[in-house]
């Protein structure tokens, strides 16, 4: 047992004093104390600011960008378009249209992609509104943002079975979001011809070139993708209306008119780059590929739209002897060969500069073909693009068979940019015509699921 | 608090150290002198690191290896020696000092499996008795253990030495960083516990390395590596491990999952002596399990195949008959893929004091190889320990620690281009792509060992502690300290050293680094009033504030097209990204202790702790801990101690304990934030561009932990057999769990280059199990002693509730199948599968060719241990020989047995399918089932020979030759056998050790085997 020392009363209250006074302190400087920084975040109100209008914007595309490539990508392994080798388990899921809500491959690489973009573009739209007031409608990035937004919803609608919209209310269906859509393509035209107008008033003569040049660009932009959602809505005279607006139209392969790129460089499997390149070099690269299109009916067409390697030429992961796409029309590296250009070569990643076509004249000139049916001068066109690919021109044929043609011509030219998910789900329901691959896939070894549509992911479940 | 301020302050304070110590050791006095040995009772072997005290005084001394202390310069007169030591019971023996004559006594201290008066670290000030404790604190002789094993790091130095601590070691590959669970999984996203050395907060972070387990710089699974090894085994004097919340109301909101606490060796005061020990160690580590063979039966299809060509893909099923078989081991036979790695380690420390002050100085250079020859894991290190005492009622304390790593990681775990990967998979007889490659399946051994991925740390350590003691009855204590460690990561790719097919990125070559510097700063304020109440009641008050503060800074650049094989500059390389990252989190906290002593033997303990943190949520402040301990000493109540002894029982201490503890979110997770990313606009420029960037939640608490423990620790037949029981029962709510953000917010991450979750309070789990350690001597004769350590613990877990409509979480990055899941009302992270239905016979139902009917999902058991047992026995010898071995044991578990199911349904070239003998075998067709995932979740049980040990003390005669006081020679083996019905290679391996609960075996590198021989010598 310890002795105690009696408790001198003078030393004790000095002692609580002290201890009194320390805690004072330690108290008062607790809430400087546990202030950290945070350099890399910008908080939600710092927002509101003109100095950031340019940086929201840039996000705007920074977003939009990504998320349009790999939903391409990824669309086509769902579709009949790719045949996907990757062994991880959800890829074979995705491959196989059983898309469960817990695959997390098609939430990062679609899903939320595709919202990360929509919401990207709603909110700076909404930023730049809410900081410029009705001058943002003179302004070609607010232009342009709606322009984006508009997309965005387009690609919901053709790709998602069903979506809610930032996490809250009742989900949307393809039809609602085709609607949305079109809101936003309207106001980005209306917004290009306030720029435009506002243009005039811009003296020096190159500015305003530029500014009218990107006006134009903004209006063809949201006039394709209004067409392309209008069609999607099976609103025919519509979709004319807005496809027969964009200019310069489409007049012949030598000649296509309109066509607007999205852009990427320097993707690499690391870091923050790999949001800016493009995603096909990853899975089709010369030193194996993750994707093949053999058992798809895109082998073997001799279609320079649809070129790829012999058989065996690329080994896969899965080895064998497998036909591995190379560069198609929609990408800026298409050469016109029937063998095409690889994604990437062997020494680098230059596929990655590849760009892919968003909107085009020629997709306007698709979608009257499309909607106003079998005349004489869209039959000229079809038998254009049947040469393309070495097909002899159709005569005189039949509504089923201009359509049944057109629908393949149309598989050819977009083969792999993200409209091929979006087509089946139109062809079967306003066309009656179901070509979903079914049965047995790929050797047999197992058989293709039933869905239709991406599923909604876990993450919105709760 | 600047690195350089701290610095300076902690040089001012050594100094000042110094000079005093110089004037306290001028003083003169009227004294003698003791020399004396402490020996066990019974064997009569000399006791090393016996703490020595003079009661009542400050003066104390250790014994050195020989078993001896000299305490000089002690005032003469009658004097009561104390000696403790762990294992042993304290002993107290008169003495008689003569002035100038030198005193000499032995001193015998019994084996004691019951050590009721033990002093253990608890967070208060002063010197605090176990029996005054009402939950469980392990204390760990790592002393002792490092002397007699082949231990390299500290956590071998605590595998299979606790009951209820679960070291998860993961891979074999040197560097990989284990698992450390403690009373089992309570959280979703941080399962570490907390770690100090000498009072000051300890960064167990990962060092920043990059991911071996992808070429280039990609990362998916693998192993994270630690700083938590960056300390000599040799410095620790114990370790105390204070398991879960009821004890932990003194260390914060984040040591809901439980506290370790170092103790490095100390000199000792009085001493006026200087005892060296030098340890030179030289070591193997080798691959000791099966390496399986690859077999490919010769088909036709296979004769027939050939490539774009025209090429055969099987020209080794060219010119033989249908139905040979191919047999190959390329890990075994391919000269470049396995080495034996060599260990060399010296380490030195010199320990001392004088009448006012005491040191400790050490150092080691430790060079490991691992199996792979681009796998090693160097460790250097420096040490020197200063205590102070000008007075009686003032001490300080400092400690100064330095260690630099430089640790090289192979390729491996899942990443194609893995060694084991590419030979497990490998596939005889067969040419794809680079005829090199022949029977590896991606790449050759020779391609894996150019990968070169390097971490280079440097940590610096410093602590100061002030104990200051006013008046006997107030005590206090104030730590200051910092934990600071840098690394420079890299990988490093010179163009043409690989081939493409190796890896693009690489072949072109490739330079990247990663420069993390991590900042912990702890001030620790504790201090204790203790004043009789009555007559055998006292009454004993604590308090104290902490604050920690944690900052991570990282700054990393990559350079990819390097022009030539000498340059390795980033700047010189054709494309060139850079990136930066910070995060920082703060915690304060007070509490107060009140504890009352009844007689010494009736202790009452309540206390609460109120604590803030930086990373909480707006809507959230300060968070509250109560606990509430009880501890009563029965043997030394006169009304039942009859009774006991009747039974044998010669000690016997009841003790409770409930408390609360939490642990903080991560850093900014409360906040809604944007950020700035690159971006190409349609023009081709590359701009500055806003992305979202964290969905936040400002509604974010801390998790709150409860732990009710009950249980008994108990002496039997004359102290030989020690027991300390003890049932737990643990919950943790408002647990904190990573969801992905809504898909449809823009918040939720993408595949390209980002992932971004939200933290949710979502639910509850549990955790209960009991605790069984026995301390035995079974024989103790002069000749032969044998003692033996018995641990057994248990663990039950269980995600009670979400807490909102969910009912699972599918396990997170589970690459080649969902086979884990969280699911409410079963362990966390547990496996769950359809596994294949059978018909009536049992036989397996063929759906296609390649697959079979599966039942619906269910759950096939959990994936951590829930019971762990070891043995361990030290077995002396003629006084002199000590043999020291240790079997462990880790059951009821299962582990997804990827690599053997890719193997067999995959690659069809594992022995199962290819065997003749087995072409009927009723499971044939789930073996070759390529959806037949929860067949190869196969249970995990395992006894392994951890350690073997033979230490011998050399003669006197031999010693003194050195003019040394001692000299051990130890021969040791670690991970010397297995046994387990587990079907892969090792049933501790996870390829996915980066992860806090995904475990796969995913070729992960197996736990290797080391034989070593150490020699000691104590001068």
């Amino acid at each position: 047992m310890r002795t105690h020392t009696p408790i001198s009363g003078r030393r004790a209250r000095a002692v609580a004093l002290a201890l009194a006074l320390s805690a004072s302190v330690v108290t008062a400087g607790c809430s400087d104390f546990l202030e950290v920084s945070n350099p890399g975040a910008i908080e939600n109100p710092s927002l509101d600011n003109t100095n950031y209008l340019q940086l929201m914007f840039d996000g705007v595309v920074g977003d939009f960008q990504p998320a349009f490539a790999w939903t391409a990508l990824f669309s086509g392994a769902f579709t009949d378009e790719l045949r996907m080798h990757h062994t991880f388990f959800e890829n074979l899921e995705i491959d196989q249209r059983r898309v469960t809500e817990n695959n997390g491959t098609y939430a990062l690489a679609v899903f939320n992609g595709l919202h990360r973009a929509r919401f990207m573009a709603d909110t700076v739209a909404g930023r730049y509104r809410t900081l410029l007031g009705d001058s943002a409608d003179a302004d070609l990035r607010y232009a342009k943002t709606l322009a984006y937004a508009g997309y965005a919803y387009t690609l919901l609608g053709e790709q998602i079975c069903e979506t809610r919209i930032n996490g809250q209310g009742t989900p949307l269906q393809p039809s609602q979001l085709f609607a949305e859509a079109i809101t936003r393509f309207d106001a980005a035209i209306a917004s290009a011809d306030e720029v435009q107008a506002a243009a005039a008033n811009i003296a020096n003569a190159a500015t305003r070139a530029r500014v009218i040049a990107g006006a134009d660009t903004a209006r063809n932009l949201a006039r394709v993708g209004a067409a392309r959602a209008a069609l999607n809505m099976n609103n025919a005279a519509v979709a004319i209306a807005y496809a027969q607006a964009v200019t310069p139209a489409y007049v012949s392969d030598a000649n296509p008119g309109f066509r607007f790129d999205t852009r990427y460089r320097q993707g690499s499997s690391s870091g923050e780059t790999r949001r800016m390149g493009n995603p096909y070099w990853e899975f089709v690269s010369a030193g194996g590929s993750w994707v093949s299109l053999s058992g798809t009916p895109f082998a073997g067409l001799n279609d320079p739209r649809v070129p790829h390697d012999s058989a065996g030429a690329i080994s896969v992961s899965s080895g064998g002897a497998f036909f591995v796409p190379n560069a198609p029309r929609s990408h800026s590296t298409y050469d016109g060969t029937t063998t095409g250009a690889r994604f990437v070569g062997s020494g680098g990643a230059a596929g990655t500069l590849s760009s892919i076509r968003l909107a085009s004249a020629i997709e306007a000139r698709y979608i009257i073909a499309e909607a106003q049916g079998n005349t004489a001068a869209n039959l000229l066109f079809l038998n254009d693009q049947r040469a393309i690919g070495g097909d002899l021109p159709l005569v005189a044929p039949s509504d089923a068979q201009y359509f049944a043609a057109l629908r393949d011509q149309r598989a050819r030219e977009f083969f792999v940019d993200g409209h091929r998910l979006g087509d089946l789900r139109r062809y079967e329901a306003f066309q009656g015509v179901d070509l979903w691959p079914t049965g047995p896939m790929y050797g047999g070894t197992t058989t293709f699921g039933d869905q239709k549509c991406w599923p909604t992911p876990v993450s919105e479940l709760f | 608090m600047s690195l350089l301020r701290i610095r300076l302050a902690h040089a001012g304070l050594v100094a000042a150290m110094l000079l005093m110590a110089v004037a306290g050791g001028l003083s003169a006095q009227t004294t003698g002198s003791i020399r004396g040995l402490v020996v066990e009772a019974t064997t009569n072997r000399p006791l090393a690191n016996a703490q020595v005290t003079i009661v009542g005084t400050n003066r104390e001394s250790l014994t050195n290896a020989a078993g001896e202390f000299l305490m000089v310069g002690v005032p003469a007169g009658s004097h009561t020696l104390r000696v403790e030591m762990l294992g042993y019971a304290t002993t107290e023996q008169q003495v008689s000092v003569t002035a100038g004559d030198p005193l000499r006594v032995t001193i015998t201290l019994a084996v004691s499996a019951v050590t009721l008066d033990q002093i253990v670290v608890t967070g208060t000030p002063g010197a605090t008795s176990r029996r005054s404790i009402g939950n469980a604190i392990t204390k760990l002789d790592a002393s002792t253990m490092t002397q007699q094993t082949a231990i390299t790091s500290l956590t071998e130095l605590m595998q299979a030495k606790s009951p209820g601590v679960q070291i998860l070691p993961n891979s074999g590959t040197l560097g990989a960083a284990a698992d450390i669970r403690i009373r089992g999984a309570a959280s979703l996203t941080n399962t570490k516990p907390v770690v100090f050395i000498d009072g000051i907060r300890y960064n167990t972070e990962d060092l920043g390395s990059f991911t071996p387990s992808g070429a280039g710089t990609t990362s998916f699974s693998g192993q994270a590596t630690s700083a938590f090894n960056f300390i000599n085994p040799s410095d620790i004097e114990s370790i105390e491990i204070v398991k879960g919340p009821a004890a932990a109301t003194l260390y914060g909101a984040e040591a809901a999952n439980g506290v370790i606490q170092i103790i490095t060796k100390k000199g000792s005061r009085g001493e006026q002596t200087m005892r060296w020990d030098i340890r030179t160690e030289l070591a193997q580590n080798d691959w000791a399990l099966d390496i399986p063979d690859n077999y490919t039966t010769c088909t036709a299809a296979l004769q027939a195949a050939v490539d774009g060509a025209g090429n055969p893909i099987w020209p080794g099923c060219q010119g033989v008959s249908t139905g040979t078989i191919l047999r190959e081991n390329p890990l075994r036979d391919d000269p470049a893929s396995l080495r034996e790695g060599g260990v060399q380690r010296v380490s030195l420390s010199a320990r001392g004091g004088g009448a006012r002050y005491s040191y400790y100085f050490a150092g080691d250079l430790t060079q490991e190889n691992g199996i792979f020859h681009n796998n090693y894991n160097d460790r250097n290190s420096i040490r020197a320990n200063f205590t102070l005492q000008p007075n009686d009622w003032f001490d300080v304390y400092m400690t100064t620690s330095y260690a630099r790593g430089n640790l090289r990681l192979p390729v491996g775990d899942e990443a194609a281009q893995g060694m084991l990967l590419s030979a497990f998979r490998g596939r005889p007889g067969r040419v794809t792509g680079n005829p090199l490659n022949s029977g590896w399946a991606t790449t050759r051994a020779e391609q894996a060992n150019a990968y070169n991925n390097t971490t280079k740390s440097d940590r610096l350590t410093l602590g100061t502690t002030f104990n200051v003691t006013p008046f006997s009855w107030f005590r206090n204590r104030l730590t200051l300290g910092m934990d600071y460690t840098t690394s420079l990561a890299q990988v490093l790719s010179p163009p043409g050293s690989v081939d493409a097919d190796f890896a693009g990125v690489l072949s072109a070559g490739l330079v990247a680094q990663r420069v993390p510097r991590d900042f912990v700063y702890t001030v620790d304020y504790t201090g204790s009033v203790e004043r009789p109440l009555l007559t055998d009641l006292v009454s004993t008050t604590s308090f104290g504030a902490q604050a920690v503060s944690r900052r991570r800074e990282i700054v990393s650049a990559t350079g990819t097209g390097l022009g030539a094989p000498d340059i390795t500059l980033i700047s010189a390389a054709a494309s060139t990204v850079g990136g930066s990252a910070f995060s920082e989190q703060k915690s304060v906290g007070f509490y107060i202790q009140e504890m009352f002593g009844w007689k010494n033997r009736v202790f009452l303990t309540g206390a609460i702790r109120a604590d803030d943190n930086s990373a909480f949520g707006e809507a959230f402040d300060w968070i509250y801990y109560p606990k509430a301990q009880f501890s009563w000493v029965l043997s030394e109540e006169p009304a039942v101690s009859g009774l006991l002894e009747s039974a044998r029982i010669n000690s016997f201490r009841f003790r409770t304990a409930w408390g609360e503890a939490g642990q903080a979110p991560s850093p900014f997770s409360a906040s809604q934030i944007y950020t700035v990313d690159r971006a190409v606009l349609p023009d081709g420029s590359v701009v500055s561009a806003l992305r979202p960037s964290s969905f936040g939640n400002p509604e974010l608490v801390a998790e709150h932990g409860s732990e009710f423990e009950v249980g008994f620790d108990a002496g039997l037949l004359d102290d030989r057999l020690g027991v300390e029981f003890t049932y737990y029962s643990k919950k943790m709510k408002d647990v904190i769990v990573a969801v992905s953000a809504p898909g449809s917010s823009g918040f939720a991450g993408a595949f390209y280059g980002f992932t971004a979750s939200v933290l949710e309070n979502l639910g509850e789990t549990a955790n209960s199990g009991v605790e069984l350690g026995l301390s035995m001597s079974p024989v103790r004769t002069a000749r032969f002693a044998w003692d033996a350590n018995v641990s057994l613990a248990t663990n039950s877990n269980e995600l009670v509730d979400f807490g909102d409509a969910r009912t699972e979480l599918i396990v997170s990055g589970q690459s080649y199948g969902s086979v884990q899941r969280h699911r409410e009302g079963y362990p966390l992270a547990g496996y769950w599968f359809t596994v294949p239905l059978r018909d009536a016979s049992g036989a397996p139902i063929p759906l296609t060719p390649t697959t079979v009917q599966l039942d619906t999902l269910q759950y096939i058991g959990p994936s951590a241990p829930t019971r762990e047992i070891s043995f361990a026995n030290t077995f002396t010898v003629l006084r002199d020989f000590r043999v020291f071995v240790l079997l462990d044991h880790k059951g009821g578990h299962y582990l997804w047995n990827y690599k053997e199911f890719n193997r067999c349904a995959l690659n069809q070239n594992c022995e199962r399918v290819n065997d003749p003998a087995l072409a009927n075998h009723r499971d044939r067709p789930i073996w070759t089932a390529t959806n037949a995932h929860g067949y190869w979740i196969e249970k995990a049980d395992f006894i392994k020979l951890r350690d073997v040990s033979v230490s011998y003390t050399l003669p006197s005669r031999i010693t003194q030759r050195f003019r040394a006081n001692a000299a051990t020679l130890t021969l040791a083996g670690h991970n010397l056998a297995m046994w387990s019905d587990y079907s892969g290679i090792d049933p501790e391996v996870n390829g996915y050790g980066n992860r806090a609960f995904g475990r796969a075996d995913v070729y992960p590198v197996p736990m290797l085997r080391r034989w070593s021989a150490a020699l000691n010598f104590s001068f």
